[in-house]
């Protein structure tokens, strides 16, 4: 952290959802802070945690996920206590956000340098005549070939990598001081990830932005990052210098995540942690796994009543395809006594 | 390729070496040229015979990502039962019900899994059921479409384990496309490295990877971010 007054303060961030089976707690008592002109990555495996953190931080969360507790300040606004206008208008222009999939994040009907024009007026940076100029020297800026002309296309006539420079464009357009990074370079190849990832840096070094990177590639966060902080099921478990951070990493799962990633001069067996073969084949990560009841053997009361109504409502049915019947529920008659369907899972963490 | 070797496709994306892939699939068809396969043109039959010859069940293919290639609407079971139902030799519920519950077991997924639809399974579970399709029919060659792209490390790990013991004890070869020369090197006794649909290098593993003689190789090996870690 650079200063006493970081520009993104996280503090003690707990995220809850609610379904059907219950209260989940996606996040737990999270704690990042952010610099100015810092990058932070943020380190985890999917279920982890680290983009339900960074939606909470942008109050872009599903319907159904609340912010529980915590605190969120950016440079001295509180972000939970904001309204949903003071968001709109802070959203893109004061942070802004590059998702994970570039064409799911760009309008399909809608040519790509109209999209890049509809920020800048949304958050009325520029002068309307002075939009189309503008659009394509954003374009020009991360570095696509012809702008002129790509400012015509449209999302699905430009490649995977374009399409993320484009999403690049039009996070960095109205110059946010915190851009935040879900995973950009997923689905990208390697040569088209560098290319992408140093342009973001260059970029963002110039405006002076601070910038979280979202990642499960240690490579990723060990090259591009300051700081990293890692994630497991909800909660931080290790922040420290990106150069520390890979050389003595102190938690075990930090160090779990290290062996697997591939590297020159290992074989295939050295990326299993030791306890791992069957352990962990099965629920690779995350509470919301843990939370499903471990087997479908054994009904609960509530699903074999259900599967038993189904089969008595549709008798007349008849059985079609080939799909097999649920394990347990081949009894004819209802079970007996079905017990209030709640379970609350916040209440059986540690 | 011989038989139970292990061959590398690497580039980046549009250099084709998906569409090499899947030509040698024969789900598209070529232009010109010949794709001999233990001694049979296959390149010269129709894409739509193809499906529905015996000689099918012995090329597989596992496609990049397990959400997308499984049916939603059918579970785990009736998914890997497919490529059985159309070409296997089982016949009867109890037969089919049977033996993808040994694929089940062969590829480490748990058979209370197996009634489960797509979207009730990981990323890691979803690429096992992927696994145990391709698998089903004892092929020769299995096609891999960049199988670990879409997962996370640890998991990444395993299902490269899973690939290896099955290639181990069945004897398969594979053609493994991929764009991540540090997991193509693990799994792979060969890599051809292909750009703008040319091959540009081949050769053992070990020898292009450490010492690459084209310079798009270098490019490729160069643009890997450093884990200078362990």
């Amino acid at each position: 952290m650079s200063g006493p007054l970081p520009l993104l303060d996280v503090c003690d961030l707990t995220v809850e959802f609610s379904t059907r089976r219950g209260v989940v707690r996606a996040v737990t008592q999270v704690n990042i802070g952010v610099g100015k002109g810092e990058t932070v990555g943020i380190v985890g495996e999917s279920g982890s945690g680290k983009s339900v953190t960074s939606y909470a931080v942008m109050r872009i969360l599903d319907r159904a996920g609340r912010i529980a507790q915590g605190a969120v300040h950016f440079s001295g606004v509180d972000l939970i206590a904001a309204t949903e206008d003071e968001m709109r208008s802070l959203r893109g222009r004061e942070i802004s956000m590059v998702f994970q999939n570039p064409r799911a994040a760009l309008n399909p009907i809608r040519k790509v340098g109209h999209q890049i024009e509809d920020v800048l007026r949304q958050h009325s940076q520029v002068d309307s005549s002075a939009l189309t100029g503008k659009a394509v020297e954003m374009l020009e800026q991360v570095r696509i070939a012809r702008p002129r002309e790509r400012y015509h296309a449209y999302p699905f006539e430009l490649s995977g990598g374009m399409c993320q420079r484009v999403v690049i464009a039009l996070a960095l357009a109205c110059r946010p001081r915190l851009l935040i990074a879900d995973e950009p370079t997923t689905g990208l190849d390697v040569t088209t990830q560098k290319a992408v990832m140093d342009l973001m840096v260059e970029l963002t070094r110039a405006q002076g932005m601070s910038t979280i990177l979202i990642t499960h590639d240690l490579g990723l966060a060990a090259t591009y990052c300051d700081r990293v902080v890692v994630m497991e099921q909800g909660n931080v478990v290790e922040t420290a210098p990106s150069r520390t951070i890979f050389t003595a990493p102190v938690h075990p799962y930090t160090r779990k995540l290290m062996r697997a990633t591939p590297r020159p001069g290992i074989s295939l067996r050295d990326l299993l942690p030791d306890d791992a073969l069957a352990a962990d084949s099965v629920h690779p990560s995350g509470r919301h796994f843990n939370t499903r009841p471990a087997s479908r053997g054994r009904p609960t009361a509530s699903r074999a009543r259900r599967c038993w109504w189904w089969r008595s409502w549709s008798r007349n049915i008849p059985a079609r395809g080939w799909a097999a019947p649920c394990a347990g529920c081949s009894s004819a008659s209802p079970p007996p006594s079905p017990k209030p369907f709640v379970r609350s899972t916040a209440s059986a963490l540690p | 390729m011989n038989r139970g070797e292990s061959v590398g496709l690497v580039g980046e994306s549009g250099c084709g070496k998906s569409t090499t892939s899947t030509m040698v699939m024969r789900l598209i068809d070529k232009s010109d040229g010949v794709i001999m396969f233990d001694g049979e043109d296959i390149g010269a039959i129709a894409p739509r015979k193809f499906a529905e010859l015996p000689l099918r069940k012995r090329i597989q293919m596992v496609f990049q990502d397990p959400t997308d290639s499984l049916n939603p609407r059918f579970t785990a079971a009736r998914a890997i039962a497919d490529p059985i139902l159309r070409l296997g030799d089982e016949r009867g519920r109890r037969a089919v019900r049977a033996r993808c519950e040994a694929l089940a077991r062969q590829v480490g997924l748990p058979a209370e899994l197996l009634d489960r639809f797509p979207h009730q399974l990981s990323g890691g579970q979803k690429a096992r059921v992927g696994i145990a399709r391709a698998i089903a029919l004892n092929p020769d060659l299995v096609i891999l479409d960049e199988p670990t792209a879409a997962l996370d490390v640890s998991v990444q790990a395993l299902v490269l384990n899973l690939l290896a013991e099955l290639r181990d004890t069945l004897g398969m070869s594979y053609l493994f496309v991929s764009h991540d020369l540090n997991v193509v090197r693990l799994l792979c006794d060969r890599v051809i490295v292909m750009q703008a649909g040319r091959i540009v290098e081949q050769g053992p593993t070990e020898e292009v990877l450490f010492a690459p003689q084209a310079q798009y190789t270098r490019d490729l090996l160069a643009a890997i971010p450093h884990p200078n870690f362990v």
